[in-house]
């Protein structure tokens, strides 16, 4: 049995009884005239993927992929190591991990050449970038699976030095082609429907992404009912590694933040392969703008919590969540219940 | 070669980056020294009025005794919370932990919501408030409520800030909303404010107004903060470059609010009545920004 079928065995319905206990506590607090809105379900969410009625404070890794795409290589000047881009982004990335208290992993699953040298940078690759998705699969079955089963190992890393919090970025030039290649493909949307454009983009560079995008989805015609026929025809390397996250955290007591459309591609991609891989998942961005806005979260039982459309996808938005996350951790941990203040509602 | 966001693509998140950049000019990366303070009022306590204060005064007695949701928030950014009673219903001076400011036990149901005289003083009660936490050296406020029947004053400051905005777009449409006059905010902030507002609002109105003035940042959250926030913003205009709202609402009140004052929130939790813990959500917003300060160079 190989490592990835391995976990999706000993991925499980999470407790409904935990559920109810922590629910339960939610009620008998006193909060006095607030109302918590959706940030009660976070800490339900968080409490159930690390079986914990009352968590501890979690600890973090922000983990995101390295990788090229072919099909965007004709847009994207350099889309090598050399691009100054990646500095900026491991930068950002770096300010996003500090902020959050979190270690930062960036992992080199897919960059030519050298690669990039940073000391946060490991390598796992498992390509030189991604063959041209316009002009047949951007990778072989053999590489899809790969891909993800080294999520899936990375996630089992960290978790086995104590992480349980995981925020999933993308430093990946072109990523959004990959995950909108994905979406669309498990989705049948068109492309147009599901494109996120990188805010430097020009307004023809984002149409020719969009058009290259439709034209691999017409290309390949992935299967919509073979999660790995869609990531090896229209996706990326990078969306396959974090797909592996998701599935490495779900099966080992983990909880994973989205950050961006590589996140949520790789929701899509690990719900298709496991339905209950999304107990552990939670979104951070609500997507505004996008023409699937609403339809993006709901299709994977999602709620977004902030509109900051950060330039790249280096975990900003899912390091804010996480912010959240653990300022309602501490409030369902540190108020006091009604009985105990001797108060009524 | 830098890979900024283009001018027209500027997100919510680049308009606050930019507006903190040039409030905190100088500054090194290093976390705001930050405050929570909650203004508490009761409003309309003459009208329909079952539980007589009763919700506000616990609520306003479990913060002072730190067992608030706002607490474990402030506790969690390292910043302590200022509680004011400002005209809470019912009387507090055995809640210690409570700063007793109190101008009336809760404002009129109708017009005016109080007299003048009580609008001054809520004012220079928030004024020196502001004035304290400056001397203390915070760099940046959250602002929170404590009170029942908050969005009735909300409401009514709202619909006198934006008074003549209202009645212009309704005629627009071919008819005419027609609405109490209550004077003219921008010239008789006073008359206005006690008219249509609640004390917490009003004190919220000077506290922020001394604030924005020295430089250290506001965060509001919901649609009273936001009003005191809008009020500010048409007496005095400066105000705007030190204001900076975090959650965002469907509820209509705040999203007039938001229009008027050209702001895209960015959390989108739904919490309301939070008394600060919405606010205390955007200091942190404003804390991840710092530690971009200087990037450019």
């Amino acid at each position: 049995m190989g490592l990835l079928e391995d976990t999706l065995n000993r991925i499980v319905p999470l407790s409904s009884e935990t559920e109810e206990e922590i629910r339960t506590r939610w009620n008998r607090l006193y909060l006095g005239l607030t109302y918590m809105g959706n940030a009660v379900d976070m800490v339900v969410h968080y409490a159930l993927s690390v079986g914990e009625t009352m968590p501890e404070d979690p600890e973090k890794v922000l983990i995101a992929p390295l990788s090229e795409h072919g099909a965007a290589r004709s847009f994207i000047n350099r889309e090598t190591p050399d691009n100054p881009a990646y500095a900026q982004m491991i930068k950002e990335a770096e300010k996003n991990a500090a902020f959050a208290g979190a270690e930062l992993s960036l992992v080199d699953t897919g960059l030519s050449g050298e690669g990039l040298s940073n000391p946060h940078i490991s390598r796992q690759r498992v390509a030189e970038g991604t063959a041209d998705f316009t002009k047949g699969a951007a990778m072989t079955r053999q590489q899809a699976i790969q891909a993800i089963e080294s999520g899936i190992e990375m996630a089992g890393e960290w978790i086995e030095k104590g992480k349980k919090l995981f925020y999933l970025g993308n430093l990946s030039l072109g990523s959004s082609m990959a995950a909108c290649g994905v979406i669309a493909g498990l989705k049948e949307w068109n492309a147009a429907e599901v494109y996120r454009p990188e805010s430097w983009m020009s307004k023809e560079q984002v149409v020719d992404a969009i058009e290259k995008v439709q034209q691999a989805l017409d290309a390949n015609q992935p299967d919509n009912h073979s999660p790995l026929d869609v990531l090896m025809k229209t996706g990326g390397v990078d969306i396959g590694f974090l797909t592996g996250v998701i599935l490495g955290a779900a099966s080992r007591r983990g909880a994973v933040i989205l950050d961006g459309l590589s996140g949520v591609a790789a929701a899509y991609l690990a719900f298709a392969l496991s339905e209950s891989s999304l107990q552990s998942v939670m979104a951070s961005e609500c997507f505004s703008g996008n023409r699937r806005q609403k339809d993006l979260l709901q299709g994977l039982s999602l709620t977004g919590v902030s509109t900051l459309n950060p330039v790249w996808e280096t975990g900003m938005a899912a390091v804010m969540a996480g912010d959240m996350l653990e300022t309602v951790l501490h409030i369902y941990k540190e108020c006091a219940t009604k009985e105990e203040l001797g108060v009524e509602a | 070669m830098k890979f900024d966001r283009k001018e027209s693509h500027k997100s919510g998140w680049d308009v606050m980056q930019d507006k903190v950049f040039s409030l905190y000019k100088d500054r090194g990366q290093e976390p705001l020294r930050k405050a929570l303070v909650v203004f508490c009022g009761d409003t309309a306590v003459d009208g329909v009025n079952k539980t007589q204060g009763r919700l506000s005064f616990n609520e306003a007695a479990v913060i002072s005794q730190g067992y608030g949701p706002v607490n474990a928030a402030a506790r969690r950014i390292n910043a302590p919370v200022y509680l004011i009673d400002i005209g809470l219903q019912k009387d507090t001076t055995a809640i210690s932990g409570i700063l007793h400011q109190k101008v009336i036990h809760g404002t009129h149901h109708g017009y005016p919501a109080m007299d003048k005289e009580t609008a001054e003083r809520a004012v220079s009660a928030g004024m020196a408030v502001a004035q304290a936490v400056i001397r203390q050296g915070i760099e940046a406020v959250g602002l929170g409520h404590v009170g029942e029947r908050y969005m009735l004053s909300a409401l009514a400051v709202t619909t006198a800030a934006l008074h003549q905005r209202l009645e212009n777009a309704t005629r627009k449409n071919g008819y005419r909303l027609h609405l109490k006059e209550v004077g003219n905010l921008a010239e008789n902030p006073l008359e206005v404010l006690a008219a249509t507002g609640s004390t917490e609002i009003v004190a919220m109105f000077g506290f922020i107004t001394v604030c924005a003035k020295n430089g250290v940042a506001v965060v509001f959250d919901d649609a009273v903060s936001g009003a005191a926030a809008l009020a500010a913003t048409i007496v005095y205009p400066e105000v705007l470059s030190g204001i900076f709202p975090s959650l965002a609402y469907d509820e209509p009140v705040h999203k007039m609010q938001m229009q008027a004052l050209h702001m895209e929130p960015m959390l989108h939790y739904g919490i309301t009545g939070g008394a600060g813990l919405g606010a205390a959500a955007g200091l942190s917003l404003l804390d991840r920004i710092m530690m971009n300060y200087g990037k450019a160079e």
